[in-house]
């Protein structure tokens, strides 16, 4: 069953998500011209440079619309789906409450994940179009042999470990913002019975600008300790210290994924007041 | 809360119109700024700048300027310059520079830097034949002051010791050569940190780094750069020295100046703004922040949670237990990082306290100090 639900919410999402999705690539393309023509060493007229520069902002600014909308597709099923009229509906099919959530969740992570492809695949249009002339051969090689091959000549085997590490993170960081939001509009539909978006935002505000807080006195007092802590470590010992800080940030926020999950499926099996 | 949430909804929309506004005002200043080249009034209040034909002289609104040596020189003041449609975009004030026509055939670019004071200037001028000519000129009544300060017989001697900017000692330079010992480049630089030492004219307009002030228990010394033909760059970042080079250091003897010296270090690690740069503090701060983030919050969650799965039942059983063994899975990996990083930390202050006296206090003073007139 809830493959099914997977599919109809995925689907929910992706009906209008596509388009956004070419249109972001049509962009793309649109922005590589205006790349080629900003790194052309040739004197071209200036209306031409005009339009270059009109075209590379819409190119910008539709490519921030697009994970704008992608966002908004997936908060507002989420919402729809569950704190509407539709809710009523939602929440008498014969199914775990526990899986309905996870639907969602798993919906919303496929879209966040197939958008940042999208995204990256639009910024390698963009260069590949703009900058085509100036790329060496070789480039790509060097680019991968200065960054990547560095890593795993210095750190060999934990290369892997911390690839595997990173998209872990990855991944629950943008399981946690996605819990975040579900949470503050779940507490707005519990306590708001009108304006239930506009309280929403607001629970998403004070709620945001808590935990943003945390995090800047963190990087405020402990970013230079830190690093000279981190200095010190021996050079033998610094890959496994490196690997140990990001599994302790892994468990870190699996521990706070899993206390939002609990919030969030509390809130919705017992809370939820649906008359 | 119909009416809580207007209210909120109404400070969100007035705070996002005050930024909106402050944000396409700050547009259009900068617009203005790069823009508005031929608008007359907005020159009136930007200082003029003319050359002689052959850049020998500069002219200030009339003021002459002389060309000098610059060597060594410090702070420096960028200039916006606009010459005809040339910019340049990343400076921050501005002047003028009125050209003649030959000049303006021959030059593509000019970049201006200048000091506080306004009273010294670096000029480089880049040729539409591609060459370039980068030439100092000083405002001619302060010529005298500068070959003092050049010359090492500056009017005073400042100790810098940074932060705030009263922890500063004037003195003359004889107080600052005491009895004369000497010291190995490893010795020096494993060992102490540095506070900056410039000479500068009466009103402190022009200075020129001249050496360095180190503490090494109650007794202040001073190396001089000149004495020991060092450059700032060189002693600063990193230097073509061999360890084993002997730099003369001088024991400050002058009673009122290591007064002055010993208040301005206490004021400097007395102010607020110290535990910024005050390593023990800043790390006591981080590592009690850490342990409340990672060790205490995750216990107490956990002991939380453990209460709830032992008490819940179903879903809520396996979901409470879940979020406690994540809980203690930080708890323990953070133990086992602490117990890693901890002796290697502590065992690194040890050796410091050992290697550099009972008064020892860790604190960085190295800062990336503008270097822009070096090696000219």
């Amino acid at each position: 069953m809830l493959k099914k639900l997977i599919k109809y919410d995925f689907r929910a999402v992706i009906k209008y998500w596509w388009i956004a999705a070419l249109s972001s690539v049509v962009l793309s393309i649109a922005g590589g011209w205006c790349i080629s023509v900003f790194a052309s060493e040739k004197e071209l007229p200036e209306v031409l440079y005009l339009v270059a520069t009109l075209v590379a902002i819409v190119a910008v600014l539709g490519l921030c619309a697009f994970s704008v909308l992608t966002i908004v597709f997936v908060y507002s099923r989420f919402y729809k789906n569950f704190f509407t009229d539709e809710g009523y509906l939602t929440f008498t099919l014969p199914v775990k409450r526990s899986q309905l959530l996870n639907s969602k969740l798993i919906a919303s992570m496929m879209a966040s994940g197939l958008t940042s492809l999208v995204i990256i695949l639009d910024v390698a249009i963009a260069i590949f179009i703009g900058l085509n002339k100036y790329i060496e051969k070789d480039f790509f090689k060097e680019i991968w042999d200065e960054l990547v091959g560095e890593v795993i000549r210095e750190t060999g085997f934990y290369a892997v470990i911390y690839l595997v590490e990173i998209l872990l993170l990855v991944i629950l960081f943008t399981l946690f913002s996605t819990l975040f939001v579900f949470c503050c509009i779940t507490i707005a539909s519990i306590i708001a019975k009108k304006a239930k978006i506009i309280t929403a935002i607001g629970v998403y505000y004070v709620a945001n600008s808590v935990f943003t807080f945390v995090l800047q006195m963190f990087w405020l007092f402990c970013f230079d300790s830190i690093g000279n802590w981190l200095y010190d470590i021996p050079k033998n010992l610094t890959c496994p210290v490196y690997a140990l800080i990001m599994l302790t940030g892994i468990l870190f926020f699996g521990m706070c994924c899993g206390i939002l999950y609990s919030l969030q499926y509390w809130m919705l099996d017992r809370k939820l007041n649906l008359s | 809360m119909k009416k809580i949430l207007s209210i909120i909804f109404a400070i969100v929309l007035i705070f996002s119109c005050f930024a909106i506004t402050a944000f396409a005002t700050d547009i259009a200043i900068e617009e203005n700024d790069n823009y508005d080249y031929f608008d007359t009034a907005y020159y009136e209040s930007q200082p003029v700048i003319t050359f002689s034909e052959d850049y020998k002289k500069m002219y200030v609104d009339d003021v002459p300027f002389s060309r000098f040596d610059a060597t060594m020189l410090s702070t420096s003041f960028d200039y916006e310059v606009r010459v005809e449609n040339e910019r340049n975009s990343s400076f921050v004030n501005s002047a003028y520079v009125d050209l003649t026509d030959a000049q303006k055939e021959d030059l593509a670019e000019i970049y201006i830097e200048t000091n506080l004071a306004q009273n010294m200037y670096r000029v480089e001028l880049l040729f539409t034949d591609g060459s370039s000519l980068i030439v100092h000129f000083i405002d001619e009544e302060i010529l005298d002051d500068y070959n003092k300060v050049v010359s090492g017989d500056a009017d005073h001697y400042i100790v810098d010791f940074l932060y705030p900017e009263a922890n500063m000692v004037v003195t003359e330079k004889s107080a600052l050569f005491g009895t004369t010992t000497t010291y190995t480049v490893e010795d020096l630089t494993y060992t102490y940190d540095f506070y900056y030492v410039e000479a500068t004219n009466k009103d402190m307009s022009i200075s020129l780094d001249a050496g360095v002030v180190f503490v090494d228990g109650d007794s202040f010394y001073y190396i001089d750069y000149k004495e020991n033909n060092l450059e700032h760059a060189d002693f600063f970042y990193g230097n073509s020295y061999a360890d084993d080079k002997e730099i003369v250091v001088h024991k400050i003897t002058d009673e009122a100046l290591v007064l002055d010296l010993q208040s301005a270090l206490e004021a400097y690690y007395d102010d607020d703004y110290g535990i910024f740069y005050d390593d023990d503090t800043s790390e006591a701060i981080s590592a009690i922040f850490i342990i409340i983030l990672f060790a205490v919050l995750p216990t107490v969650l956990f002991v939380i949670f453990l209460i709830k799965a032992i008490r819940g039942k179903g879903i809520y059983k396996k979901l409470y237990g879940t979020v406690a063994a994540l809980c203690m899975a930080v708890v323990i990996v953070f133990s086992i990082l602490v117990s890693i990083i901890y002796p290697v930390a502590s065992q690194k202050t040890e050796d410091e306290i050992i290697g550099s006296g009972d008064d020892y206090v860790i604190i960085d003073t190295e800062y990336e100090d503008d270097i822009d007139w070096y090696g000219i």
